[in-house]
C-alpha cells in the first residue's frame, strides 16, 4: 500500500511535468494544427538556460536561493518564449498554408538543429543541475516526497490555474479559442492571427522553460538530448487527452506519468518508454480525438 | 461620398485567376449588390475587400486608404465587417457569445450592451435562443446570427455573403427586410447573392459578374428590367 | 497436349526472366567490380562507404512508396529495419557455419523481410486510416516500441546488441539488392497501381469515387514498403557483423525520412541520389564533426521552404530517356434498373439535411436534381457514391443494396462522379488523371505489373488508348501531359467528366459542371452532355444553378428544398410550379418569365 502511494505521488510530479510541456504542443496544435515537434528542445533549451544561468550566479558551494532558483526560472521563460517566437517567425509562418507534411518535417528539422545545436555549444554530455535550494524529503507514513516533487506539483497547479484563467477568461484567451475553432472567421471578428499565433508560441515556450528546470531538477542532470524523450511523452499526453484540449493535456499528462511511473515500479524501468507509445498507439486507434477531444467531419 | 472603391483588382488561386480586374465603387448609405453566376468570382471579390485573400494587383480603396493586402483585423478596427458565406458561427459556443465575440475589438462595454440589444431587436429569435449553443441553431437562425454579430463591431460597411442561402422563402424575405433596416440605420452594405432578383430590387446599385470581370453595371431596378439579366440569370 | 502445356511453361518462364534482365546484366558487372577493386586494402574504406550507400538506397526507396508515392507520412522506417535485421542475424547465427551458395542467406534475408512485411501489416492495417500527423506518430511510436522490445530481450542480445554475425553480404550482394529495389518500385510506379498509390495521395475522395480502394493501397505500399526495410536490415547486419537497438532509433528513421524529402517526394530517382550524397555527406563533413548535424538540419527547413516539393519534384531520370506510350481499345453495354433509391433521409447531428428522398434512375435518362443552396443536393450525390451511408432508407444500385459499401465499391458498380469543387490529382498531368480511373476495370496483379506480364502489358495499351480517346472526346488531346492544376477552369471541369467517364459507370453524376463558365461555353457543355449520354450510354444525374442548361438537357428535373424533394417531372411542369417557384425559381423571375413565355 505504501508502495503504491509512494509510486503514485512519484507518477503526479512527473505527471505534472509532462503536463506543462503537453500544454505547449495542445495549444500550437489548437492554433496551427501543427505537430511543433521542436518543443521538448524548447523545454531542454530551458533546462540549459537555467544550468547556465545558474553555474554563473550561484555559488556551486553554496545552497541556491529561492530568489536565485526565481530569477533563473524567468530567465529561461524569457529566452525560450523568444526562441518559441522566432521559430515560428522563421520556420512555421513561412509554411502556413502550405501541406502539413511539409510543416511537420520542418518542426523536425528545427528540432534537430536545436537539439545538434546545442550538442555544438554545451557538448554531448550530460552536466550536473543544481537550481532548487537543497531540502531533505518530507517522510511520513513510510512514503517519502522530495522536496522537488513538491515544488514541481505546486509550481504546476499554480501555472495550469494561471493558464486556465488565461485562455477561458482573457481577451487574448478569447482570440486563441476563436483561432482554434476556426482561423478565418476569427479573423473577421477582429482577431490578429499572426499576433495570438506568436502569443500561443511564447506562452507554450515559456512553460517548456519552467517544465525544463523542474525535470532537470527531478532527475539532477542536463544534456543536450534530453528533451527528445519527455517531448514525445508529453505529445502522448496532448493526444491522450485530446490534442487542442487545454484541460485535456493536464488530465492526459497526469495520466500518463502515473501509468509510466505504475509501470516501471512494478516491472522494470526499462520498460517505461515502451509504455507511453503503447498508450499512443491504443488511444490513436480506439477513439483518435482522444479522452477530451472533439471530433470534426471532413467535409466533400 | 464614396466610401469603397475598387480599380482593376486581380486575384488568382495559384495559377488560377479567379479576379480579372474588377472594378467598382459603393457609396456611403447604399446597399450595392453583386450578382452573377457560382464561380463568377463574387466571394473572391468580397473576400479581396475584407482581407482574406491579397490580391494580385489593383488598387482596394476604403475611406480614402488604401487597404489592399490589409489583414482582416485591421479592416475590422476600421469599420469594415464581412459576415462569410456559409455563416462561419462558432458552433460550440452560446449565441451570446457568439456576439460578444463581434465585438471582439470594442472596449465600450455600454455601445457594446447598446448594440447587444439592438440585434436582439433586430432578430428577437436571437434573444429567445441568448444561451443556447449556436450549432443547435437551424439554419436561418444562424444566418441572422452571422448578421448580427457583424453587425456587433459596429461596423460602418457590412459585406454579406449570400445571406439568402438555404433558407426558407419566408425566412429570405425576413432577412432582406432586416437587410434594408440596418441600412437605413445608416449601415452600408455590399451584399453577394445568388437570388438576383431579390438583391437587385433592394439595391440601389447592382454589378454583374462573369468569370471574375464586371460585365455590366448600374441602378438595382435597371437591371432588373435589363433583357440580358433576366436572360442569364433568370433561365430563359 | 503435353506439348502445348510445356511450350506455354516454357514462354511464361522465358518471359519472367525476360523481364528481369537489367538485374541480371547488374550482377557479372557488379561482381567483376567486388573482384578486382574490392579486395584492394587501399579501397578498403571506399567500398564500405558504397555498400552503405546501397542499403541507404533500398531504405530510401522503400520508404519513397509509403511518403513518397502514396503520400502517407511513416517516420517509423527503421522499427521495419531492426525486425527484419534481427530475425535475419538469429537465423545466420544459429544456421550452418558454411553457406556455399548462399541459400541460407536468402533465405534468411526472405525470412527477415517477411517478418518485417507481418510487422508492417499489423501496424498498418489499423493506423493507416488515421492521416498525416497522426499517422506519422504512431509508426514512431512503434518504431520506439520495437526498439525497446528488443532491448528488453535477451534472445536478441539485449541493449548490447548481436555479434558476431556471419559477413554473408558483400558488395554484390547489397548492390544487386539495391538495383533490384529500383526495378521493381520503378515498374511498380509506372503500372496502373503505380497510379493507383499517386491518387490516394493526391485526393483521396476522388481515388475512391474513381473505384481505388484506397485503403487496401496504403496498406499495401505500407506492407512492400516494410518488406524492403526488412531486407535493408539483414543485408545491414550480415554486411557490418553485428546488430545494437541503438542504430535503430527514430534518428535514423528520421535520416531516411530525409532522403526522400530531399530527393523529392515521389521521385525514386531522387530518393536514390539523396540516399548516396546523405551517406557519404557526413563523411566529407566530417572535419566540421559536430556542426555536421546543424548543418543538415538547417539545409532541411531551408528546402522545404524554398522548395517544398523537394529537389527533383516526382521528375524521374527515365523521363528524359524516353516517351513511348502503349495502346488498346474497350466497351462496355449498358444494363437496366440502375439506380433505385427509397425514402433515403440523412441527418448531420440534429441536423437533417435530406429527408426521404426517393429517385428512380433508368438507362439513358437525363435526370435534374435543383433547388437552393444548401438544400442537400451534393449531399444526395455523396449518398449515392457512399461517402455518407443514410440513416434511414435504402439504395439500390445496379440491384444491389450498397448499405455498408466504401465509395470505392460503389464506383465499381459503375456510378461515377464529378465534384461541385473540382477534385482532380492536382499535381498529375491530365493524361495520368485518366489513367487512373481505369485502373478498376484492369486484373493484372502487381507482381504482374513488376514482372511485365503479359495481361500487363496488354492491359497498360489499352488503359492508355481508352485514356486518349476520352480526352479527344472532351477536347482535351492537346492537354495530355499538362498537369491538371495548370488547365483553365473550364478545361478542369471537362478533365474531371473525362475522369469520371473512364471508370466506365453506367450512370454519371455531374455536380453543377456549368459553374464558373460563361454563356458559350454553357452552350457548349449542354451539348457535350447530350452527346455523352448517346455515345456512352450512361444515365446523367446533373445538379445544375443554371436553368438554361438544366431546361434545355434535362428530361427528368427533380426539386430540391431543405433536403426535402418539393417537386418532380417534366421541365415545363417544374418551371410552372407555384412550390418551386417560391423556394427557388423566385416570384418575381417566375412572372417575368411567363410574362415573356406568353408573349413569344
Amino acid at each position: 500500500m505504501t508502495e503504491l502511494l509512494q509510486h503514485l505521488v512519484n507518477g503526479v510530479s512527473l505527471g505534472a511535468i509532462y503536463a506543462l510541456i503537453a500544454l505547449g504542443y495542445t495549444m500550437v496544435y489548437g492554433v496551427l494544427k501543427l505537430i511543433n515537434f521542436a518543443h521538448g528542445d524548447v523545454f531542454m533549451l530551458g533546462a540549459m538556460v537555467g544550468w547556465y544561468a545558474s553555474a554563473r550566479w550561484t555559488n556551486e558551494a553554496r545552497d541556491p536561493s529561492i530568489a536565485g532558483a526565481l530569477a533563473v526560472t524567468l530567465l529561461a521563460m524569457v529566452v525560450c518564449g523568444t526562441v518559441g517566437f522566432v521559430i515560428e517567425r522563421a520556420a512555421y509562418r513561412p509554411l502556413r498554408g502550405s501541406p502539413r507534411i511539409n510543416s511537420l518535417i520542418t518542426a523536425i528539422g528545427v528540432s534537430f538543429f536545436l537539439e545538434y545545436g546545442g550538442q555544438y555549444l554545451f557538448g554531448p554530455n550530460p552536466r550536473a543541475f543544481g537550481v532548487l535550494p537543497h531540502r531533505a524529503n518530507f517522510i511520513g507514513g513510510g512514503i517519502s516526497v522530495g522536496y522537488v516533487d513538491l515544488v514541481t506539483i505546486g509550481t504546476s497547479i499554480v501555472l495550469m490555474a494561471l493558464l486556465q484563467r488565461i485562455v477561458f477568461h482573457t481577451r487574448m484567451g478569447t482570440a486563441m479559442r476563436a483561432v482554434s475553432w476556426n482561423p478565418s472567421v476569427a479573423a473577421l471578428m477582429g482577431v490578429n492571427i499572426d499576433l495570438v499565433i506568436s502569443f500561443t508560441f511564447v506562452l507554450g515556450s515559456s512553460l517548456a522553460a519552467v517544465a525544463g528546470i523542474l525535470y532537470a531538477s527531478k532527475y539532477p542532470s542536463v544534456h543536450p538530448l534530453m528533451g527528445l524523450m519527455p517531448g514525445l511523452k508529453a505529445f502522448v499526453a496532448a493526444v491522450l487527452g485530446g490534442i487542442g484540449n487545454v484541460p485535456g493535456a493536464m488530465l492526459g499528462g497526469l495520466l500518463l506519468g502515473l501509468a509510466e511511473q505504475l509501470v516501471s515500479g512494478y516491472t522494470s524501468s526499462s520498460w517505461r518508454d515502451a509504455v507511453a507509445f503503447s498508450i499512443l498507439i491504443l488511444i490513436l486507434l480506439v477513439k483518435p480525438s482522444g479522452l477530451l477531444g472533439r471530433t470534426d467531419a471532413e467535409k466533400v | 461620398m464614396t466610401l469603397l472603391e475598387l480599380s482593376n483588382v486581380d486575384v488568382h488561386y495559384g495559377a488560377i485567376q479567379a479576379l480579372k480586374g474588377i472594378s467598382f465603387k459603393v457609396d456611403e448609405g447604399e446597399i450595392v449588390t453583386l450578382i452573377g453566376a457560382n464561380g463568377a468570382g463574387k466571394t473572391t471579390t468580397l473576400r479581396a475587400i475584407s482581407g482574406m485573400l491579397k490580391p494580385s494587383r489593383g488598387s482596394i480603396k476604403y475611406r480614402d486608404e488604401e487597404v489592399s493586402g490589409f489583414k482582416p483585423h485591421r479592416l475590422v478596427a476600421r469599420g469594415l465587417c464581412h459576415a462569410p458565406e456559409g455563416r462561419g458561427i462558432f458552433p460550440n459556443l452560446t449565441v451570446r457569445e457568439n456576439l460578444m465575440l463581434g465585438a471582439f475589438l470594442r472596449r465600450d462595454q455600454q455601445g457594446i450592451e447598446k448594440d447587444l440589444e439592438r440585434g436582439f431587436a433586430l432578430f428577437p429569435r436571437l434573444k429567445e435562443r441568448e444561451k443556447q449553443m449556436a450549432g443547435t441553431l437551424s439554419g436561418g437562425e444562424q444566418q441572422m446570427l452571422s448578421i448580427a454579430r457583424a453587425l456587433m463591431s459596429s461596423p460602418k460597411l457590412i459585406l454579406l455573403d449570400e445571406p439568402s442561402l438555404g433558407l426558407a422563402p419566408t425566412l429570405v424575405e425576413a432577412i432582406f427586410a432586416t437587410i434594408q433596416q440596418i441600412n437605413k440605420q445608416g449601415v452600408t452594405v455590399l451584399l453577394v447573392e445568388q437570388n438576383a432578383h431579390l438583391a437587385l430590387s433592394i439595391a440601389h446599385h447592382g454589378y454583374v459578374l462573369e468569370t471574375g470581370s464586371v460585365v455590366q453595371s448600374g441602378k438595382g431596378e435597371e437591371l432588373l428590367r435589363s433583357p440580358d439579366i433576366r436572360k442569364a440569370y433568370l433561365g430563359e | 497436349m503435353a506439348g502445348f502445356f510445356g511450350g506455354s511453361a516454357v514462354k511464361r518462364a522465358w518471359r519472367g526472366l525476360r523481364s528481369w534482365i537489367p538485374f541480371f546484366a547488374a550482377i557479372p558487372f557488379l561482381y567483376l567490380v567486388e573482384a578486382t577493386l574490392a579486395s584492394q586494402p587501399s579501397l578498403e574504406y571506399a567500398f564500405q562507404n558504397i555498400n552503405h550507400i546501397g542499403i541507404a538506397i533500398i531504405l530510401a526507396v522503400s520508404l519513397n512508396l509509403v511518403n513518397g508515392l502514396t503520400g502517407q507520412f511513416s517516420i517509423g522506417h527503421a522499427g521495419f529495419m531492426a525486425v527484419g535485421g534481427y530475425v535475419s542475424a538469429v537465423m545466420l547465427m544459429r544456421g550452418p557455419a558454411q553457406d556455399p551458395y548462399r541459400l541460407f542467406f536468402v533465405l534468411s534475408i526472405l525470412a527477415g523481410a517477411g517478418a518485417a512485411a507481418v510487422a508492417g501489416w499489423i501496424v498498418g492495417k489499423p493506423s493507416l486510416r488515421l492521416r498525416g500527423d497522426y499517422l506519422a506518430i504512431v509508426t514512431l511510436g512503434f518504431g520506439e516500441i520495437i526498439r525497446v522490445i528488443i532491448e528488453n530481450t535477451p534472445f536478441f542480445g539485449g541493449a548490447i546488441g548481436l555479434s558476431p554475425i556471419p559477413h554473408r553480404a558483400d558488395f554484390t550482394w547489397i548492390w544487386a539488392t539495391a538495383v533490384a529495389t529500383i526495378l521493381i518500385a520503378k515498374r511498380l510506379r509506372d503500372s496502373s497501381h503505380g497510379r493507383a498509390f499517386l491518387s490516394v495521395r493526391e485526393d483521396e475522395v476522388a481515388a475512391e469515387a474513381m473505384g481505388i480502394d484506397t485503403t487496401a493501397y496504403k496498406v499495401r505500399a505500407f506492407v512492400i514498403s516494410a518488406f524492403f526495410a526488412g531486407v535493408a536490415g539483414a543485408l545491414s547486419g550480415a554486411f557490418e557483423g553485428n546488430l545494437a537497438p541503438q542504430s535503430f532509433t527514430f534518428v535514423r528513421s528520421f535520416e531516411i525520412v530525409a532522403m526522400v524529402v530531399l530527393g523529392g517526394m515521389g521521385s525514386i530517382t531522387g530518393a536514390t541520389i539523396a540516399a548516396s550524397v546523405l551517406t557519404i555527406l557526413p563523411e566529407y563533413l566530417r572535419a566540421l564533426a559536430n556542426l555536421r548535424m546543424v548543418i543538415y538540419s538547417v539545409a532541411l527547413v531551408v528546402l522545404m521552404l524554398v522548395r517544398p516539393r523537394g529537389l527533383l519534384g516526382t521528375t524521374e531520370l527515365w523521363d528524359f530517356v524516353r516517351r513511348r506510350r502503349p495502346r488498346a481499345k474497350g466497351k462496355r453495354e449498358a444494363t437496366e434498373a440502375l439506380i433505385d433509391v427509397r425514402r433515403a433521409s440523412i441527418r448531420f447531428g440534429g441536423l437533417t439535411a435530406v429527408s426521404d428522398f426517393s429517385l428512380e434512375v433508368r438507362p439513358r435518362e437525363l435526370v435534374a436534381l435543383i433547388g437552393p443552396n444548401g438544400a442537400g443536393k451534393t449531399t444526395v450525390f455523396n449518398l449515392l457514391t457512399g461517402v455518407y451511408p443514410p440513416s434511414d432508407g435504402t439504395i439500390v444500385i445496379m440491384g444491389r443494396d450498397t448499405r455498408g459499401l466504401q465509395p470505392h465499391a460503389i464506383a465499381h458498380l459503375g456510378v461515377a462522379r464529378t465534384f461541385q469543387n473540382i477534385r482532380l490529382f492536382r499535381e498529375l498531368s491530365a493524361f495520368d488523371n485518366v489513367r487512373i480511373a481505369c485502373h478498376h476495370l484492369t486484373r493484372e496483379s502487381m507482381g504482374a505489373a513488376v514482372r511485365h506480364g503479359e495481361l500487363s502489358v496488354v492491359e497498360e495499351r489499352w488503359i492508355a488508348e481508352r485514356s486518349e480517346e476520352l480526352l479527344e472526346i472532351m477536347g482535351l488531346s492537346h492537354r495530355l501531359e499538362e498537369l491538371a492544376k495548370n488547365l483553365p477552369y473550364g478545361e478542369q471541369r471537362r478533365l474531371e467528366i473525362a475522369r469520371a467517364l473512364a471508370t466506365g459507370p453506367q450512370v454519371l453524376l455531374l455536380d453543377e459542371p456549368a459553374a464558373g463558365t460563361n454563356t458559350r461555353e454553357k452552350g457548349e457543355l449542354m451539348q457535350l452532355i447530350r452527346s455523352i449520354r448517346d455515345r456512352f450510354g450512361v444515365a446523367i444525374v446533373l445538379i445544375e444553378h443554371d436553368m438554361r442548361l438544366v431546361m434545355g438537357v434535362s428530361e427528368r428535373i427533380l426539386v430540391l428544398d431543405h433536403g426535402v424533394t418539393i417537386a418532380q417531372g417534366l421541365p415545363r411542369e417544374i418551371q410552372s410550379n407555384p412550390k418551386v417557384i417560391e423556394a427557388y425559381l423566385g416570384e418575381k423571375y417566375a412572372k417575368e418569365h411567363f410574362g415573356s413565355g406568353a408573349a413569344s
